[in-house]
């Protein structure tokens, strides 16, 4: 049931790609059985070889191919004066590519390393992969949380589909009410950079900031609430990740699961830390580059990845620097101090998010130009506000959905704590009240324009 | 499951109870003598203005021989002063990008066989591709029908006319923001401007929605089931701006089934080759007014002609 209702879900956006997924469901099913039954290292590589060629090959061509020919093209140009008149592909990306091919891949490897049982159920192992709830936009799952739970048989538990139905409620409000509004504002700047101020487009970026963790955090606590209602838990994907204090912290507070995926499968075996200090900080820069065009074929996420590569250098040589001379904070200050790692992680964030959300290359070196030379005069404020409503009447719009967002910047850590249940609050009508209050804003303060949720699209 | 269906209900109420608290301290709390809920979304309008003062000024006691039905293509593009100098008593309903959908059910509730004779459907491509909603929430707030308002909100079947219904409501409360009639006739208001601008812009492509072909058909359907004979028409834009002739295609071609099915005469004057001087164009989108004198002239001797109105 669950697995027709996951296919005609896949099927409603471009239904052919359906035989794409199903073709690397079972190779990766094959190769599954035939990595547990092999004792042979050599014939296990070839194995695993075999399963890693057919995802990522799906990958470089529905994801890649047009990129790559669209470099070489470039490098014709500049070399030989000339493009090449190369075949470009007219297709759509499928959607969710990159989270199930990824999903699928975690699955051969767990089995190749010995730590999960090759799945012999077909139907159990392709809903694994194609479970609707999280099939487009992650959390990207382990083969040992999710294909158990797909065993047992699940009936129906008022605390869990309560917990999971507000779950998604939270999930939503974040959406619609944070993310799509401010979306607004973000699209108005960053798709005209040429007439857009330095101003304009630093508060621009403040709130891309928030856009992109309220969308794509929302999405998780969507698909981890409407998995849970149906009796599956998933992963945890954000743990509440701009208060982090460092950028090491923040990538084990933002999307989890991918993170774990790039940390499990591919750092730990180039080696992990367990090498020369220069070959561990390069193996660092490299996982985030490619953590980069994971997300999407355009240089701006290839420099955003590097970027992330580069801050966890730095961090690396910085804490050297400190432990070499034995500081500490001064007592009684720590809070400060922890206050102003969270600043400068969040503003670190926030200054790779530029390049993530550009349109190209250019616009974003542009938009960072701008940014530094910024003409911070109150006039140089207001125009930077009527700019990104494009009416001086809707300025007012504008301040409210500030209004709104600073309220949710408080009160989403305690929100995110009591949604996931890590804190309790005793009473029911409290609790009955705290969740009213979100359904009743997402009807009134909710955005239900034509916004597509931004990880859809990797 | 009973506990859980109890619990969503007493849930649901509380939510409810919540949203019509905010809604209201929103509408009551003002700043810069604007009530909070105009300032949260795109949506929430005042109620005045041009459509207000329209349904207003319609008498649904008065015999007219001439409906119009439209959008702004309508209400600025047809003059009733012009039918009365040809001998037709004409009121125009058309309304600010008004879609199919609010068409019909402005038909289904102000338009009787007692009180029309015949209604004129200003169809505007742009206006087949797209539910324009804050178009329609300046609609609901500003009909005079209830009945009317709510029927649109369902159709629509969008959870943003929850609020515009709550804004009807709590606009009861509050003034009418401009009710000026100066300048509206008979709903019709023209422009006074005049189009400079030469550059030919780029049409995007487009692709009509369903929804407005279907409510096309129900509107035709219920005016013709009334016993009032249907006109189709399209009044001219500047060929600067014309939609392509590709597009405008594709268009006819999707609506024409319906126009056969009920023998409606379609007169196309998108692409009028006497209307092409600047001179008749106010903006990228209307006429200006020798231009609509020039357009109306046209029309109504074209129906007389073919002996749709009765000379």
């Amino acid at each position: 049931m669950l697995l027709a209702a996951s296919c005609f879900f896949y099927m409603y956006f471009v239904p052919v790609y359906i035989l794409i997924l199903f073709f690397t469901i079972v190779i990766d099913y094959i190769a599954g059985i035939y990595l547990e039954n092999t004792l042979d290292k050599r014939r296990k590589k070839l194995y695993l070889a075999f399963s890693l060629i057919a995802n990522i090959g799906v990958l470089a061509v529905f994801k890649y191919y047009n990129f790559f020919l669209d470099n070489i093209n470039i490098a014709s140009h500049s070399i030989f004066g000339h493009y090449v008149p190369f075949h470009y592909l007219a297709i759509l990306l499928p959607i969710g590519l990159s989270f199930h091919t990824f999903q699928a891949m975690s699955y051969t490897f767990e089995v190749y390393y010995g730590r999960q049982k090759a799945e012999r159920h077909f139907g159990i192992y392709a809903l694994y992969v194609m479970f609707y709830p999280q099939l487009v936009a992650g959390p990207i799952e382990r083969p040992q949380n999710v294909l158990p739970q797909l065993h047992i048989k699940h009936t129906f538990e008022y605390n869990r589909v309560r917990d999971g139905l507000l779950m998604m409620l939270w999930g939503l409000f974040k959406k619609v009410v944070i993310a799509d509004n401010l979306s607004v504002y973000v699209n108005a700047a960053y798709n005209h950079t040429g007439e857009a101020s330095g101003m304009t487009l630093l508060i621009a970026s403040y709130f891309f900031a928030f856009q992109i963790y309220c969308d794509f955090s929302g999405y998780s606590d969507i698909a981890v609430g409407a998995a849970k209602v149906m009796g599956i838990n998933l992963m945890e994907n954000f743990r509440t990740p701009y208060l982090s204090q460092s950028i090491r912290e923040f990538w084990s507070r933002w999307h989890i699961s991918l993170s774990s995926w790039f940390r499990d499968y591919l750092y730990i075996p180039l080696g992990g830390n367990r090498v020369t200090r220069f070959m561990w900080m390069f193996n660092l820069f490299l996982v985030f580059m490619i953590s980069g065009i994971w997300h999407g074929a355009n240089w701006t996420y290839v420099i955003w990845g590097s970027l992330h590569g580069l801050y966890l250098i730095v961090g690396i040589l910085k804490d050297d620097f400190v432990a070499a001379r034995k500081w500490n904070p001064i007592a009684g200050l720590s809070w400060f101090f922890k206050s102003l790692n969270v600043l400068i992680t969040f503003h670190l964030a926030l200054f790779a998010w530029i390049f993530f959300r550009a349109n190209n290359v250019a616009d974003a070196f542009n938009i960072v130009h701008k940014i530094f030379t910024i003409d911070w005069t109150v006039p140089a404020f207001s125009k930077s506000l009527v700019f990104l409503v494009s009416n001086p009447n809707y300025v007012g719009r504008l301040i409210f959905h500030l209004l709104l967002l600073l309220v949710f910047v408080v009160s989403d850590p305690l929100l995110d704590k009591i949604v996931k249940n890590k804190l309790i609050i005793p009473s029911t009508t409290l609790k009955m009240f705290v969740y009213a209050t979100i359904l009743a804003s997402i009807i009134l303060f909710g955005y239900f324009g034509e916004v597509q949720f931004i990880y859809f699209q990797f | 499951m009973i506990v859980f269906l109890r619990k969503f209900l007493i849930f649901t109420g509380a939510a409810f109870l919540i949203y019509i608290t905010i809604f209201g301290v929103l509408f009551f709390v003002r700043s810069y003598n604007i009530p909070m809920i105009f300032r949260t979304s795109q949506g929430n309008i005042f109620r005045g203005g041009y459509t207000y003062v329209t349904f207003r000024q319609f008498d649904r006691n008065a015999k007219y021989d001439i409906i119009l039905l439209g959008s702004s293509h309508a209400y600025r593009g047809y003059d009733p002063t012009i039918f009365r100098e040809h001998g037709y008593n004409m009121f125009n309903l058309g309304t600010n990008s008004q879609t199919n959908l609010v068409s019909y059910f402005i038909a289904k509730n102000y338009i009787k066989k007692e009180n029309c004779k015949t209604v004129i459907i200003d169809v505007y491509d742009r206006v087949f591709l797209t539910t324009t909603l804050e178009s329609i929430s300046d609609i609901v707030q500003n009909i005079n029908s209830n009945k009317a308002a709510v029927e649109i909100c369902f159709a629509l079947k969008d959870i943003r006319t929850v609020n515009m219904l709550s804004l009807r409501l709590f606009n009861n409360f509050n003034g009418v923001f401009d009710d000026d009639t100066a300048g509206v006739v008979n709903g019709f208001i023209p422009y006074i401007t005049q189009l400079k601008i030469t550059d030919r812009l780029k049409e995007p492509e487009f692709e009509t929605l369903d929804q407005a072909i279907d409510y096309f058909d129900k509107l035709v359907d219920c005016l013709q089931k009334e016993g009032i004979k249907v006109i189709v028409a399209e009044h001219p834009v500047p060929f600067v701006y014309a939609i392509s002739k590709e597009q405008h295609a594709l268009l006819v071609e999707k609506i024409k089934p319906i126009l056969n099915r009920y023998n409606v005469p379609f007169y196309d004057h998108l692409y009028d080759s006497t209307m092409t001087d600047l001179q008749y164009y106010a903006n990228a989108n209307h006429l200006s007014i020798s231009g609509i004198k020039k357009y109306n002239d046209i029309l109504l001797e074209e129906l007389k002609r073919d002996g749709h109105l009765p000379r």
